[in-house]
């Protein structure tokens, strides 16, 4: 058996005694994963740290709990928060707003063809509680649903949309309140 | 702006590459088999009937030899990329103490290690910044044994633009001129231009530098060294150079390891050579040549051995003195 017939779920379940089951998560994953440390850490940095994700990953599957959607995402989006704070902690480069949400604006608008976006949105960000933050990018950056995002962050599903329902709000009027002169 | 819309456009980031993507996948498959070993050393433990705390301390020891390679320290903030002080003795012509392996720490001749090593080495060496592109020489003070000569001490300056001075005991008792800085066929300015994606780099130095008489992979595990040694290579030059290393066939993992004069490092060989790196940084810490038959009376029983002391810019070089003999 090598794996690619099973559920992400029945992966994290067995790879507790057989580890290499791991590789099979890798391949449905991997990019989805380069993609979330790309948006917060660039591409440069997201090649450095993929597979440390995964390194890290096989130490944490003996506590892994699967989430009722199925999907290993949430788990593995975890795990990535981690390594990139751990990561912007050895890293002797500023981190403009802030360290909770772990967001390298530098990385960020390097991927941005115009500058004023990137303004509005640490702007919008800013406002926001360091969970209100990653939970909104984890919905919105990472597709992930509230309940798969409460997971990924260690929260109650009533927790999790509570805070996103906040940080939209918050967000957007934000947003709304933004002149052009101040962008 | 709306938000949904300000979300989604921030939201496009570029996809990982093949290679990124071999990249990691070695990562895991380094981490997964230490893993599977230690799942398959605790079940066989447990048919012996062995007790729970010998068997966490054996399964504990097998994830050692990963620990350091997860969590590099703080980067080096000196100017000096070592950021070790060395404590040999200039001039010194005792001989340097043989390379020890950490007895707290099992050794992993497994290629799949190497890969893993050679990746965290790398990704180190990648995270620190800049480079050198526009100083004037590059100092690079080392200490080196030949055989079962005493241990030189020696001091070389490449020029950027400028000829360099070379301050070996065993070349000239003074200090020698050099040319002007040439890296295994690079100038200075080459070297900042060499593609920095390992793959890349591969192929350039496969169809430009490969030209001896041994096989390309011992030429190119050879290169690898001589272009970190004494040269102003930039960090993400290093961080391409040691990929490379992961790659090529008939690289093995020797362990951990302290170096001649007792810094930490991970050693990794081909053949009759071998490097120990500092998988902090990814800096080169030593290099060594041996033989068919190792030279038993020479200090770690290798041909020749050079320990890396002190390497980093500097703004001028030493007048060369009138020439003179060695001194052996």
């Amino acid at each position: 058996m090598t794996g690619s017939e099973l559920s992400d779920t029945d992966l994290l379940v067995a790879s507790r005694t057989r580890p290499e089951m791991l590789g099979v998560v890798y391949e449905r994953h991997a990019p989805a994963v380069y993609r979330y440390l790309g948006r917060r850490v660039g591409v440069g940095a997201a090649e450095d740290l993929l597979g440390e994700v995964f390194v890290a990953a096989v130490a944490a599957r003996l506590r892994v709990r699967p989430h009722d959607s199925g999907s290993a995402l949430p788990w593995l989006y975890g795990i990535a928060g981690n390594v990139v704070r751990s990561h912007q902690r050895r890293s002797q480069r500023h981190v403009p707003v802030d360290k909770v949400v772990a967001v390298d604006w530098d990385a960020v608008d390097e991927r941005l063809d115009a500058g004023s976006r990137r303004q509005e949105l640490r702007v919008a960000l800013a406002g926001l509680t360091e969970a209100e933050r990653e939970v909104l990018l984890l919905v919105a950056w990472e597709g992930l649903s509230p309940t798969e995002a409460a997971q990924a962050l260690g929260l109650t599903q009533v927790a999790a949309r509570s805070r996103l329902h906040r940080a939209r709000t918050r967000a957007q009027a934000t947003l709304s309140d933004m002149t052009p002169a101040g962008l | 702006m709306d938000l949904d819309t300000l979300l989604r456009d921030t939201a496009s980031v570029a996809d990982p590459t093949a290679h990124d993507l071999a990249v990691g996948r070695s990562a895991l498959d380094a981490a997964t088999m230490i893993s599977a070993r230690r799942v398959a050393w605790v079940r066989r433990a447990k048919r012996r009937g062995l007790g729970l705390s010998a068997i966490l301390a054996a399964a504990a020891s097998l994830v050692l030899i990963i620990g350091p390679m997860l969590n590099p320290g703080p980067r080096p903030t000196s100017a000096s990329p070592l950021a070790a002080t060395p404590t040999a003795t200039p001039g010194s012509s005792t001989p340097a103490a043989s390379p020890t392996v950490d007895k707290g720490e099992p050794t992993a001749p497994v290629t799949l290690n190497v890969s893993l090593v050679l990746f965290r080495a790398a990704t180190a060496a990648g995270t620190q910044p800049g480079g050198w592109p526009d100083a004037a020489y590059w100092r690079t003070i080392s200490s080196y044994h030949q055989g079962t000569g005493p241990t030189m001490r020696r001091t070389i300056w490449m020029g950027h633009t400028a000829a360099g001075a070379l301050k070996d005991p065993r070349v000239s008792s003074g200090i020698m001129p050099l040319e002007v800085g040439f890296f295994d066929g690079f100038t200075w300015d080459q070297l900042y231009a060499l593609p920095t994606d390992s793959r890349a780099l591969e192929r350039k130095l496969r169809a430009t530098s490969l030209n001896g008489g041994r096989d390309d992979n011992s030429e190119l595990f050879t290169l690898v060294g001589s272009l970190i040694s004494e040269s102003p290579a930039p960090p993400a030059l290093r961080k391409a150079l040691w990929e490379i290393a992961a790659r090529i066939p008939g690289v093995t993992l020797v362990g951990a390891v302290k170096d001649s004069i007792g810094r930490p490092g991970i050693e990794i060989r081909r053949g009759f050579e071998g490097y120990v790196l500092d998988p902090k940084d990814g800096q080169l810490l030593e290099r060594y040549e041996g033989t068919s038959a190792p030279v038993p009376e020479a200090p770690g029983g290798t041909n020749w051995r050079a320990t890396f002391l002190e390497r980093g810019p500097v703004d001028s070089a030493p007048a060369a003195t009138p020439r003179s003999r060695p001194t052996s």
